[in-house]
């Protein structure tokens, strides 16, 4: 779950979304609409004479190719061209953009990949491809670094869009506290809770977690967005960044390190310590712990409802710990 | 299944049902939680959904060219090993009764599907193809599209085109493709994935089609202009029709 409601999965988008991975496929299709995407200033200059598009990722609601070009100086430079079967390239190229200005585009701590521009016709977004590697989620002094660069990102003065309401996560929290109940009881499975009453309990302390301290949030902020590369930390991914509580994202990393745990039998306690202990002594909020806690509750109770509702396998075994999870965070918080 | 196939000559566009398994393929591999990755994976897709046109008109251009026929109308078909039964979908839309035999219903639940969705005669049958059983000579024409590479066995081999015959009414004909022992493109693709696989050269397959009990065996040129006559033993595909005697 993210601070970004994404919808549910429309046929009509992924008919889009289809139609639009064919043509950016098409090396000749991707470079005519690169060629009118800079023509109307939307795309920095670019050497596109020779083009060369390759799959790497296609899901319902978005897609990801690697695409070799000719730089400026013919120099090869490799691009990342990410599409969506909606209209939101355009809202995820501006916040990359804010990003970009706002220090991670400079020398020194974190960085992101230089965004170069929209395809409107694709309803995708260009940038330069990130260097670097994902760590090991057991590598404490690589969650050490993470939660540094975290940080670093919640430092920053930029101001992304939307604005999330906390409200509205909440909402979207007791929909799927509604629905995982309802398929705990359609299987007959223990849940570990009563997921409707834990979701209860956050509307309950909302006064308490409510707070004016909003910034720059990722908002899918688990493994795979940081990338390392040497002494440089690249953050990369911006699809459901927003305007939120920080905590937020903090929350979000710990919940899929122990979902990740749960699911591979592999102790990630030592370094989801480590990531909330550096990340609580760079942001210098001492107070922020409580929250993370309470969002890493409400992530757990969402991600159980969704792994239930995709019949994700090993859901009944995973799914009770999780619900007891969001429970014990919740009363951490309370 | 359906009482009513439109047919081709209808002026159904299968373009259109090409999208519509493009889409449900999307679908499928998102809820599994993976998403399409890679290559490979692309490649699949369009396998089974822009390519599926060209790859059945191929088949079916070998099959009209010995039968004498020009439509499948009419027609009762089995494809043994018809994966996501995109396929088959397109046999269907070319006016046959169709059956796809396979033991992965999620799979096949793609293009049964598509198939309802455009009104297509398309029914499904989950079984293993080493022990499926089906009503004898009830079948006009069966298909047996890349399914005898991972039948490493010999025995085996022979059991499934032994009952791929009995299936098929006296007359009845047996069209497959495979990849080429022969073929060094197809050599070396496969010398480097992982599993045991058999890659049959053109006599051998063809001595085994025979020993199955089938006649009139022929392993023809494929209709692409790519690989004429005289190169087909090296063709990446062995393209064999057989019939089941009278």
């Amino acid at each position: 779950m993210s601070p970004v409601s994404q919808g549910a999965l429309q046929r009509d988008d992924v008919a889009r979304i289809a139609e639009r991975w064919n043509r950016a496929m098409d090396a000749s299709s991707l470079r005519a609409e690169m060629k009118r995407a800079m023509e109307e200033g939307k795309l920095e200059p670019l050497n596109v004479a020779r083009i060369q598009p390759r799959p790497v990722k296609l899901e319902a609601s978005r897609f990801v190719l690697s695409v070799g070009v000719g730089g400026r100086l013919r120099r090869p430079m490799r691009l990342v061209v990410k599409g969506y079967g909606d209209d939101r390239a355009g809202r995820i190229f501006e916040n990359h953009r804010k990003l970009w200005n706002a220090g991670l585009g400079s020398d020194g701590g974190i960085h992101t990949a230089k965004p170069l521009g929209v395809l409107d016709g694709l309803g995708a977004i260009v940038m330069e491809w990130a260097p670097g590697k994902h760590a090991q989620r057991t590598d404490e002094e690589a969650a050490a670094r993470k939660g540094e660069a975290a940080a670093q990102l919640h430092a920053c003065d930029a101001t992304l869009t939307p604005s999330v309401e906390l409200d509205k996560v909440l909402d979207d929290v007791t929909k799927r506290a509604r629905r995982l109940k309802k398929k705990g009881k359609k299987k007959g499975v223990e849940l570990g809770g009563d997921p409707e009453r834990i979701a209860e309990g956050m509307l309950e302390l909302r006064s308490l977690i409510e707070t004016d301290r909003y910034a720059p949030v990722h908002g899918d902020l688990g493994n795979s967005p940081f990338l390392f590369s040497g002494e440089e930390i690249y953050l990369i991914d911006w699809d459901t960044s927003c305007h939120f509580d920080p905590a937020f994202d903090v929350g979000y990393h710990l919940a899929q390190l122990h979902r990740w745990e749960l699911t591979n039998g592999i102790d990630t306690s030592a370094s989801r310590q480590r990531y909330l202990d550096a990340y609580l002594a760079a942001i210098g909020d001492p107070g922020l712990e409580g929250r993370v806690s309470y969002f890493k509750g409400m992530v757990d109770l969402g991600k159980a409802s969704m792994m239930a509702h995709k019949g994700q396998s090993g859901w009944q075994k995973v799914v009770p710990t999780l619900v007891r999870s969001a429970e014990d965070s919740v009363k951490q918080f309370a | 299944m359906s009482s009513s196939s439109p047919s081709q000559t209808e002026g159904s566009d299968f373009g259109q049902i090409a999208d519509a398994l493009r889409v449900s393929l999307i679908i499928f591999y998102s809820r599994r939680g993976r998403g399409l990755k890679g290559t490979a994976d692309a490649s699949t897709l369009e396998r089974n959904s822009g390519l599926v046109e060209r790859r059945g008109r191929s088949l079916l251009e070998i099959f009209f060219r010995r039968s004498g026929r020009s439509s499948l109308q009419g027609l009762r078909l089995l494809e043994l090993g018809c994966g996501f039964g995109a396929l088959a979908v397109y046999f269907a839309w070319q006016g046959a009764e169709v059956v796809g035999v396979d033991h992965e219903p999620d799979r096949f639940a793609v293009g049964a599907g598509v198939a309802e969705e455009h009104g297509l005669d398309l029914g499904f049958v989950r079984a293993d193809l080493a022990t499926f059983d089906l009503p004898s000579e009830s079948f006009d024409l069966v298909v047996m599209d890349n399914v005898l590479l991972p039948v490493v066995e010999r025995e085996q081999r022979l059991a499934l085109l032994g009952r791929a015959r009995s299936v098929l009414r006296p007359g009845g004909s047996l069209l497959l493709r495979s990849p080429n022992r022969w073929s060094p493109r197809m050599a070396k693709r496969l010398g480097r994935a992982h599993g045991p696989f058999h890659l049959g050269s053109p006599p051998e397959s063809a001595r085994e089609i025979r020993e199955a009990g089938f006649a009139e065996v022929r392993n023809v040129a494929p209709p692409s202009r790519r690989w004429p006559a005289l190169l087909k033993p090296i063709a990446p595909y062995l393209h064999l029709i057989a019939q089941r005697s009278a």
